[in-house]
């Protein structure tokens, strides 16, 4: 079985988004769909910043593997 | 005997550097014989500058100003109120413009609001109200000039999807505060994707 395509890090996910802003202006995606996406890494993005935000706060080193 | 000057008219020599210099790069002076004094203007610049650096020549002229604040009371409000009149305009479209643009700026005024709120029992609550509409009408009083530039550089921030206007956007955070790249990127992204998306809907 073919492994599923996964996002590991911050950079694959803005490559991603800006496929899908490049698809949806060359009418390829429907805005629905991309809207989706649009909402799926806004969540992504916000639990990362929360976890950072936390690590702050509790005076952790302030790494995710997410950003590496 | 009076021995009279010759005096050139394209210029003369300077008393300090000896180099032969226009009459525009003299300053003037009332009681010298060509009513310019001897020496040129960077010369003069640069001697100020090195007294200036004395020791103890600040405090000297502290004292000496505060003297003269303190004998002269009409005179030093007067030229208060002139100086504050000719930079007024200025100093309040400056004000301005940095609040809409400067984020740092921006915290401090909010920070020195916050404060000011919390010393509200010393006011009547008529006189806040009316302090607070005073404030909240400062910017449709302003010149049109100023209004115009307000929303020139309000539109550009969120139209250029400006670092400050993301942050804002992802989750109210204080402006200053940093946040790596990668997250405003994404931010911006998902931004741009949804204004796509509102443009195809008014479209069909």
């Amino acid at each position: 079985m073919k492994k599923s395509a996964e996002i590991t890090t911050a950079k694959e996910l803005n490559k991603v988004l800006l496929d899908t802003l490049v698809a949806l202006k060359n009418g390829e995606i429907e805005a629905p769909v991309a809207k989706g996406v649009a909402t799926l890494a806004d969540k992504v993005n916000k639990n990362n910043l929360n976890i950072l935000q936390y690590k702050k706060i509790t005076r952790q080193p302030a790494v995710i593997e997410f950003f590496e | 005997m009076t021995k009279k000057l010759e005096i050139n008219p394209d210029g003369r020599i300077c008393n300090l550097c000896n180099a032969f210099l226009p009459w525009s790069d003299f300053s003037p002076q009332s009681n010298g014989p060509n009513g310019k004094k001897s020496r040129c203007k960077a010369c003069e610049a640069q001697r100020s500058r090195e007294y200036r650096k004395l020791p103890g020549f600040n405090e000297r002229n502290a004292v000496r100003q505060s003297n003269w604040r303190k004998k002269n009371p009409e005179l030093n409000k007067a030229t208060q109120d002139r100086a504050w009149i000719k930079c007024k305009d200025d100093f309040n479209a400056k004000r301005l413009y940095a609040y809409h643009n400067d984020p740092i700026f921006r915290a401090k005024k909010i920070a020195l609001d916050k404060a000011r709120k919390r010393r509200k029992g010393d006011l009547s609550e008529d006189k806040w109200q009316k302090k607070l509409e005073n404030q909240s009408n400062y910017i449709k009083r302003a010149p049109i000039e100023v209004r115009e530039k307000i929303s020139k550089t309000a539109k550009a921030y969120r139209e250029e999807l400006q670092d400050a206007y993301v942050l804002r956007a992802i989750m109210h955070l204080p402006p200053g505060e940093f946040v790596s790249p990668e997250i405003l990127e994404t931010k911006k992204l998902v931004v741009k994707i949804r204004r796509e998306v509102k443009q195809l809907k008014q479209v069909s």
